[in-house]
């Protein structure tokens, strides 16, 4: 009965009129403008939506994040990137030591490296990635100037294990990426039998090779047609008693390159010759990257037009005989000089005798 | 409080106001328009006090307090023209014959007519309990009452108005 009765109570509900409620809302938003409350918005009507749409949204782009973030496929070409930039910026943002600084600029390095890669492998060269190789090598080093002194040397040994690994990671992808790109070959015509084995890098320090001949310091998969070998113009250096470095005039190798040079120098860190820092080539911050040129990517097998890789034949051609008449110029004048030499030793010899 | 929670104000008033409304619809002695008039007035005043609710606390137990006062405000300001329990006596008056045919409707109808013939604050906290389903510790707040004396209260008010539909079972011993 007790129980019956306390349902007897719960059913004594009463509705208040439809049209007392429309009339007391009207009412109350009426009197909270007069004491100065601001009209309601549709944004707070539908708050709940909102809400939900945000938790979804943050939902989505936190695990967008997390996956642009952590994928070297997510590159500077994907649609996702401009997310994987800007959790970079949270990371850099987050960095408060010159100390932190360093390592996030580390891996932002490598991470570009792992970029370049997946680039390559598509074909793809892209100056800006590799410019941003060398600005946040470079980068590192120079917050490392700020971290304290007694933490400075490992902060620089961490650069410079960084720095080696990043040279042998670009030297590798500047190859998969001259292969896959099809860059046009330079067609030298050299002495055959060094054409042999298939040649990549004529060494300086290595100079054994007869004057004339190439030398290949590498397996490389060169072209062997008769007796030319058709190299990518990057990679050529001619043996002329000098070694003569065949520009390329190709930026998208010579970003890499530069890169790669960037990250040599700062491989010797941690020697003691250049611990204080002479291997940073600036003092300031590297910001400026070259900006996305989605021109590129329409054709990423661009190559050189005939009439472009013939005038580069010539001015090769003509700077192979200038260094050639250059040298046999030299080598005269060298004879020349110590024949001359070898008379005006023995004369006051012969005077003394007298 | 900032001005521009009005929106909150609004999802906390179409939470309550059906709640309201009923409070003072028994409060009243179930007088429609007397129940619409104060509980636009209650509602009016909360907005213009809203700044000093404590968003910690409950919303809930915040508008009935304002309401009892008001109401109580309301009858002690009028209590010339309108007693609050001469009214609920000429309001609970039972017209109906009790020997007719006792359905549903008229059950309810007979509690609703016996809740009026209670005092005052019996019929406050039965409201406030089974109609609106207000929790002790709310109604402890509202009533500012220790959370035993509410349930006393409410045990009282129950013995009241059983005594009321049946007094030959429940005489006073």
């Amino acid at each position: 009965m007790k129980k019956d009765l306390k349902l007897q109570l719960k059913n004594l509900k009463t509705k208040p009129r439809r049209s007392f409620v429309r009339q007391l809302n009207h009412d109350i938003v009426r009197h909270s403008r007069k004491i100065g409350y601001s009209k309601p918005s549709l944004l707070s009507t539908f708050s709940w939506a909102i809400k939900a749409g945000t938790v979804a949204t943050a939902s989505v782009l936190v695990v967008s994040t997390a996956y642009a973030y952590a994928s070297p496929t997510i590159t500077r070409n994907s649609p996702f990137y401009f997310v994987k930039r800007i959790g970079e910026s949270v990371e850099l943002a987050a960095a408060n030591s010159p100390e932190k600084q360093v390592d996030v600029y580390l891996r932002l390095a490598n991470r570009r490296i792992a970029e370049l890669q997946e680039l390559a492998n598509n074909g793809i060269i892209d100056i800006a990635t590799a410019t941003e190789v060398k600005a946040n090598s470079q980068n590192a080093a120079v917050f490392a100037k700020a971290v304290p002194e007694n933490d400075r040397k490992a902060v620089n040994k961490r650069i410079a294990d960084a720095s080696r690994t990043n040279v042998e990671s670009l030297t590798s992808v500047s190859v998969s990426a001259q292969v896959k790109s099809k860059k046009p070959v330079i067609i030298v015509k050299k002495d055959a039998a060094a054409l042999a084995t298939d040649a990549r890098i004529l060494e300086p320090e290595k100079p054994t090779s007869p004057e004339g001949s190439i030398e290949a310091s590498e397996p490389r998969n060169g072209t062997v047609v008769g007796s030319e070998l058709a190299l990518s113009p990057s990679e050529v250096k001619i043996n002329h008693g000098k070694d003569i470095n065949i520009e390329t005039h190709d930026p998208e190798i010579e970003a890499l390159n530069d890169a790669i040079e960037s990250s040599s120098e700062l491989s010797k860190l941690d020697t003691e010759e250049t611990e204080s820092g002479e291997a940073v080539e600036s003092e300031e911050i590297v910001d400026t990257i070259p900006e996305y040129d989605p021109e590129r990517y329409k054709n990423p097998f661009k190559t050189m037009s005939e009439e472009e890789y013939a005038n580069l034949m010539k001015a090769e051609d003509e700077a192979i005989e200038s260094e050639k008449e250059a040298s046999e110029l030299i080598k005269a004048n060298e004879e020349a000089g110590s024949e001359s030499t070898t008379q005006s030793d023995a004369e006051p010899n012969e005077s003394s005798l007298k | 409080m900032e001005k521009s929670n009005l929106s909150q104000f609004q999802v906390a008033y179409e939470a309550t106001v059906e709640k309201i409304y009923n409070f003072v619809y028994y409060r009243t002695g179930r007088s429609r328009d007397l129940a619409e008039d104060l509980t636009s007035e209650i509602f009016l005043k909360a907005l213009e006090r809203f700044e000093t609710y404590d968003q910690n606390s409950s919303f809930q137990a915040w508008i009935f307090t304002i309401a009892r006062n008001h109401v109580i405000d309301r009858y002690r300001t009028h209590k010339e023209s309108v007693r609050l329990d001469d009214l609920t006596n000429v309001l609970s008056t039972p017209k109906k014959d009790m020997n007719l045919e006792i359905d549903e409707k008229e059950t309810v109808k007979m509690v609703m007519e016996s809740i009026d013939r209670l005092p005052e604050n019996h019929r406050e906290i039965l409201v406030l309990k089974f109609v609106n389903e207000l929790d002790n510790s709310e109604i402890s707040r509202i009533l500012d009452k220790n959370q035993g004396a509410v349930r006393v209260a409410i045990h009282r008010a129950l013995q009241a108005l059983r005594n009321i539909l049946d007094p030959r079972k429940h005489k006073p011993s």
